[in-house]
């Protein structure tokens, strides 16, 4: 009885033995691979007085309903009045449209800005409709009417900070999803690696080995009238968060390492609570087996000696 | 007593130079240049008026001159040069000769920090020379000519324009000249200045012209800003 019950625990110990140091090299590797993974998506949501986009593909299409579309002439016209319309005359030359339906074609570019009114003022270019610099302006009340603008491309939330800026991002946070390595019971594990927040003032755009990357977003109404909130995402790719802030000398990138690797998994912290969990079965294995054998050996030795 | 020999060295030619009657002279006693670590901004819309030569990364004090028209002769006039960044600014005080006949002019620029200012690009870099004592200035501009030859070729106003859409320059005593359409700077960090206007080439070398610029933000025409211009020797 006492032999089999050793041999139980002793087999126990060697099978702990073999999987403590299995699972270590596993956890090891996840923290090395899981910094240098290449499939992460960035999400910024941001609440903005302004951002501009490059769209990219073909499903660019905002249906504006109501909006005045000033149309820039050649050249201003110093001379002339301002006139009293939503649009400078000098500038721009006015039109109401009933109906409006944007569609950007690919390599087309919007700057969208909140107007003091609440209202958005959307400057295209690039576009075969409309002249490069053409404004589209939307009351507040259509854009609500409208719902949310869905776009694709490289976008860029707030200017470069310097006074008269008024394309600013108020406030905001990112984070930096990536799937599981480990797709414990058949599903992918979403698992959030770095978050932060973003200052007022600061210029945000995702990239990829330095250029702007293709995001998808949208751009809905914030119950503040002076500004809207932005969301977008990156495709999965090896991407990194670019910052411009103001008095820096140049733009920082924010990429998760395998340090927020291995601070922020929840699949290795549960990894590393099953190791700890085997080191000290292990432990106790080892403890009860040096015991017993130390037991069984007294009491062969008290045997003999009694007989 | 090495350091009092080395002061006499150093400082000798400088009082030799504004004793003299013929040449510019720097009037401002310590050299005034600012090199911080955080960018300030300021609130002149004026940057400057430079002609810039072939960009050298190459570690030399950078040389600057300028062309003066004859009737700044025996006043002073302000040069200031500030980086993109607003990382780097110098503002100092030059001495005109009363005999000024005209013409180009090379500034003694003591800088202490010859590597910084020699790796700035062309697009990051600022410089005017402005009629009048550093904080007195009349509007009058000449080009400034930065790691160059001193016969321009392509000038450029820098502006900073408060982040405006467009912006445009007019020539209005000069009827031939378009206007110009000014672009955005190209620079990573506009923080001092963020607007280049290119002057017509026909202008270079001829009499001193006003220009008027005109902002456009916000959809809406800004306010006109005039400067007269010294584009050669002239005037």
């Amino acid at each position: 009885m006492r032999f089999s019950q050793l041999f139980t625990i002793r087999s126990g110990a060697w099978i702990l033995a073999f999987i403590t140091p299995s699972l270590a090299l596993v956890v090891l590797i996840s923290i090395l691979t899981g910094g240098i993974s290449s499939s992460r998506s960035f999400l910024v949501e941001a609440n903005t007085t302004g951002m501009s986009v490059q769209f990219s593909g073909l499903n660019n299409a905002w249906p504006l309903g109501r909006a005045t579309i000033c149309a820039p002439l050649d050249r201003p016209k110093r001379e002339n009045a301002r006139g009293t319309g939503p649009c400078d005359e000098r500038r721009y030359t006015p039109s109401e449209n009933d109906d409006l339906l944007l569609e950007f074609p690919d390599g087309s570019s919007a700057t969208v800005l909140v107007q003091g009114n609440g209202g958005l003022a959307i400057q295209v270019s690039g576009m075969s409709l409309f002249g490069d610099n053409t404004r589209i302006l939307v009351a507040r009340d259509d854009w609500i009417a409208v719902g949310a603008m869905v776009f694709s491309g490289q976008a860029v939330i707030g200017g470069q900070m310097g006074s008269g800026q008024q394309n600013i991002l108020l406030d905001g946070r990112f984070e930096v999803r990536e799937t599981s390595s480990f797709s414990l019971g058949g599903r992918n594990r979403i698992e959030v690696i770095k978050s932060g927040t973003l200052l007022r003032g600061e210029q945000a755009s995702i990239s990829e080995s330095g250029a702007d990357t293709t995001v998808t977003g949208h751009i809905t109404w914030s119950d503040n009238r002076r500004s809207m909130d932005v969301v977008i995402v990156s495709l999965p790719g090896n991407t990194a968060l670019s910052l411009g802030h103001i008095g820096g000398d140049q733009v920082s990138s924010i990429q998760p390492d395998w340090i927020d690797y291995a601070l922020a998994s929840p699949t290795l912290v549960a990894l590393t609570l099953v190791l700890s969990i085997c080191i000290g079965a292990g432990q106790l294995f080892f403890t009860a087996t040096s015991y017993l054998r130390k037991t069984n050996r007294t009491s062969e030795t008290t045997t003999t000696e009694g007989q | 007593m090495r350091l009092f020999i080395f002061s006499l060295v150093v400082l000798c030619p400088h009082f030799a130079m504004a004793q003299s009657n013929t040449t510019v002279s720097l009037v401002s006693d310590p050299f005034n240049e600012i090199v911080r670590e955080a960018a300030k901004i300021s609130g002149i819309q004026l940057r400057g008026l430079v002609s810039h030569g072939a960009y050298t990364d190459d570690g030399a004090p950078p040389q600057f001159s300028v062309i003066l028209p004859q009737s700044w002769g025996g006043g002073v006039f302000c040069m200031r040069v500030v980086s993109s960044d607003g990382l780097y600014e110098a503002e100092n005080t030059y001495q005109i000769p009363s005999t000024w006949q005209g013409g180009a002019a090379v500034l003694d620029y003591p800088t202490s920090t010859p590597g910084r200012l020699a790796a700035l690009r062309p697009e990051e870099i600022a410089i005017s020379s402005a009629n009048g004592a550093c904080g007195d200035t009349s509007g009058e501009i000449a080009v400034t000519f930065w790691e160059g030859a001193q016969v321009a070729d392509s000038v450029s106003l820098l502006i900073n324009a408060f982040r405006a859409e467009e912006t445009y320059l007019y020539f209005d005593d000069e009827p031939s000249i378009p206007d110009i359409k000014c672009s955005v700077s190209s620079a990573a960090i506009r923080a001092s200045f963020d607007t280049i206007c290119t002057i017509p080439a026909a202008l270079i070398r001829g009499r001193p012209v006003e220009a008027t610029i005109l902002p456009i933000k916000n959809g809406e025409l800004g306010r006109e800003v005039s400067v007269i211009l010294h584009l050669g020797a002239a005037g």
